[in-house]
């Protein structure tokens, strides 16, 4: 087996041609194309000439655009891929949109002037459709490397929506914490009995072998750690793929020791944006892995996914930086056949160029530390 | 005899109008002249909707805060702005002050940040993180949390009176979920009183505590004996049977309606709730409020639940005549 496999977490920024078209942007459509060797791309650049005709296919465009990211992360490449999201607008409002008894209400802060449009559960949520079927068919057919499909887990997708529904089950309830906790764990696993399940099963009949469950919201609240769990575990009941759970920019020793009781195959985690840029595998230097403690100690059997490449900063991490985060990580792990060599998250922050040149150090880097433990 | 009154209790949620208007600021396509006139008549819109409905105290909406600890982490000495970290258990994040010298008030912290041109004489209400609030979420940099402590404390006493004195206050709120967010020991709820008190000292408008997020009796009974003349309650995070418990010598704020949940609570259902914690107490004021900030809603909501919390005093008069 290949130690150090490389693979990415999911988004990447969207193709040029996606946004207002230009001149400028035609250009560049036409560079990346004949760099990534994407099929068809006089059709595409024929079809931009005309903005206006463009427009009026832009399912024509996400296509493509599909087909410039999964190209994108082959020729960087990576073993394992997908196509940056380039179809999706973002996490939560995508597969709401396939829901039923849920109504969007309007934005509300994230920070600062950076908004996300919320809704609420006005019933119980059942699924309209599958959603990420069509678009994981699509990268199957064109993908040349194994596809890794990420989508949002139940938990997330609960703790970032209002409810209008089970609550009013428990207001009778003389403690009102527990009237909340209560809900929140009938929605969540109705949202993973009803909604995640059927969705993974339709994508594994379509094919899927690897797929990603995100839940960024899971470490917000420690006590809640074991529901998601739960709701992961019911997610996957009878699905038949090598499973990886994503969470990001957390403290993560509140996963531990529920994590241990989930599902899963691999758990991908941030590591790079905590850990310093100098080389060496001294623990100071490597700060940003002594984690891996704890999933040697409650999780041994789980592969760790770790982040090697900060996807917030445009510093290009040199392989050797990549090598040495990696040989740490599986030292500290004490199982380097464990250890996957990751992006921190979604590099949809970055622009392509800055993205490009850390996805093939990371490739080197993983190359390296392959080399050291020959 | 118990009077009943809404009242808000922090930030207002932006309407998307101003959210893009604030886009267009950051990317330079208009200046600031044009991004205070939107704000301007939003804010507007958010006094006159509390008037209309006759509360009693109106604040202005908080429309330009980005955060609750922004204005002063911005406008202090010895403070600087840091990454983004998570607002208690919310999907919602602030910038980290981080504290690199004395904190020192040179000049007014908030002149920039408050709208009151249409709020009457004595009505405004101004709300402000409490200090223990505001050093806890601070990164300290080696300075000791005391000594910060109450270097806030002085700061925001200054600003409060500066207000005052030159703009008039109706009301002022501390807003102070580190206090009851984890159960603290003792002398840190000890200090918290001490930098509270510090922070309100000769204060003429009413002084309020708004304790969201967490259960109020962690703070107990420390919170109880600051100088104060209101404590509002995040009754989605109180049991009412404990609440009920305590004998409490000042105005209660009310927080029964979720400030976090787009759910519109049923009148009935609250009014029976103030009345069952009304059987045991007997305060001369009851704030009916939302148990936090609105911004956790959409504005539309946010509206909604202003409106609400008249109805609900309203439902209240009718049965206490």
């Amino acid at each position: 087996m290949k130690l150090f496999p490389t693979q990415e977490v999911g988004s990447l920024s969207k193709a040029p041609f996606l946004k207002k078209i230009t001149e400028k942007r035609i250009e560049e459509t036409r560079r990346w194309g004949e760099l990534l060797g994407v099929e068809g791309l006089s059709e595409l650049l024929n079809l931009l000439s005309d903005p206006d005709k463009a427009y009026r296919n832009m399912d024509k465009l996400y296509d493509y655009a599909s087909l410039f990211a999964i190209r994108f992360f082959e020729k960087a490449g990576l073993d394992v891929i997908w196509d940056g999201e380039q179809k999706r607008i973002e996490m939560y409002e995508y597969p709401l949109n396939y829901v039923e008894n849920f109504k969007f209400l309007g934005v509300v802060k994230v920070w600062d002037n950076e908004f996300y449009r919320k809704g609420a559960f006005t019933g119980k949520p059942k699924l309209k459709k599958p959603y990420h079927l069509d678009e994981f068919i699509f990268v199957k057919k064109h993908a040349r490397k194994e596809v890794k499909i990420p989508i949002t887990g139940a938990y997330t997708l609960a703790d970032w929506s209002f409810d209008e529904y089970y609550l009013k089950r428990y207001l009778d309830l003389d403690d009102p914490i527990k009237a909340r906790r209560r809900a929140k764990e009938d929605l969540v696993m109705d949202l993973a009995k009803n909604v995640l399940r059927p969705n993974l099963l339709a994508l594994v009949e379509a094919g899927a072998k690897r797929i990603q469950i995100d839940e960024p919201a899971v470490t917000s609240k420690t006590e809640e750690v074991p529901l998601m769990v739960e709701a992961l575990n019911e997610s996957v009941k009878g699905i038949n793929a090598k499973i990886t759970l994503h969470v990001c920019y957390s403290d993560y020793r509140m996963l531990f020791p529920y994590i241990a009781e989930a599902r899963l195959d691999q758990i991908s985690i941030e590591c790079a944006n905590r850990d310093t840029s100098e080389l060496g595998l001294s623990d100071e230097k490597r700060k940003g892995y002594h984690i891996l403690d704890y999933f040697k100690e409650y999780t041994p059997w789980l592969e760790v996914a770790v982040g090697v490449i900060d996807v917030h900063t445009n510093f290009i991490e040199p392989p050797e930086l990549v090598r040495d985060r990696l040989v740490y990580a599986a030292r500290r792990l004490g199982d380097e056949s464990k250890i996957v060599a990751c992006n921190d998250c979604g590099l949809r922050t970055r622009s392509w160029d800055v993205a490009f040149k850390k996805e093939v150090n990371l490739v080197k880097g993983a190359g390296l530390a392959r080399e050291a433990f020959r | 005899m118990t009077s009943f009154h809404p009242l808000l209790v922090g930030i207002h949620p932006r309407s998307e109008k101003l959210i893009k208007t604030f886009r267009a600021y950051s990317r330079k396509k208009i200046s600031l002249d044009e991004l205070n006139e939107v704000l301007e008549g939003e804010s507007k819109e958010i006094i006159k909707l509390q008037l209309d409905l006759n509360y009693r105290y109106v604040i202005d909406g908080m429309l330009k805060w980005h955060d609750l600890l922004r204005p002063l982490a911005e406008k202090l000495e010895g403070i600087k702005i840091d990454g983004l970290s998570r607002w208690f258990d919310n999907n919602l994040f602030y910038k980290r002050p981080v504290i690199v010298g004395e904190v020192k008030r040179s000049d007014h912290i908030l002149k920039e940040y408050i709208y009151v041109d249409d709020i009457p004489d004595g009505r405004f209400k101004l709300v402000l993180p409490d200090p223990f609030t505001f050093t806890s979420l601070s990164e300290l940099r080696g300075r000791r949390f005391d000594d910060v402590l109450f270097e806030i404390s002085r700061a925001l006493n200054e600003e409060i009176k500066g207000i005052e004195m030159k703009i008039g206050l109706g009301q002022v709120q501390l807003s102070a979920p580190s206090l009851v967010w984890r159960k603290l020991d003792e002398d840190s709820l000890e200090m918290a009183k001490d930098a509270i008190d510090e922070c309100v000292k000769g204060i003429s408008a009413e002084k309020m505590i708004h304790l969201p997020f967490g259960d109020a009796l962690n703070s107990f009974p420390q919170i109880l004996d600051t100088k104060v003349n209101a404590i509002g309650f995040d009754m989605t995070s109180t049991k009412l049977r404990d609440l009920r418990e305590y004998r409490i010598d000042k105005g209660v704020g009310l927080g029964f309606v979720d400030g976090r949940n787009s759910l519109i609570e049923d009148v009935e259902f609250v009014r029976r709730k103030v009345e069952a914690y009304l059987e045991a107490n007997e305060p001369k004021v009851v704030y009916i409020t939302p148990s936090c900030d609105l911004e956790y809603l959409p504005r539309n909501v946010a509206d909604e639940k202003v409106k609400l919390l008249k109805r609900i005093v309203d439902e209240l008069e009718g049965v206490s005549e």
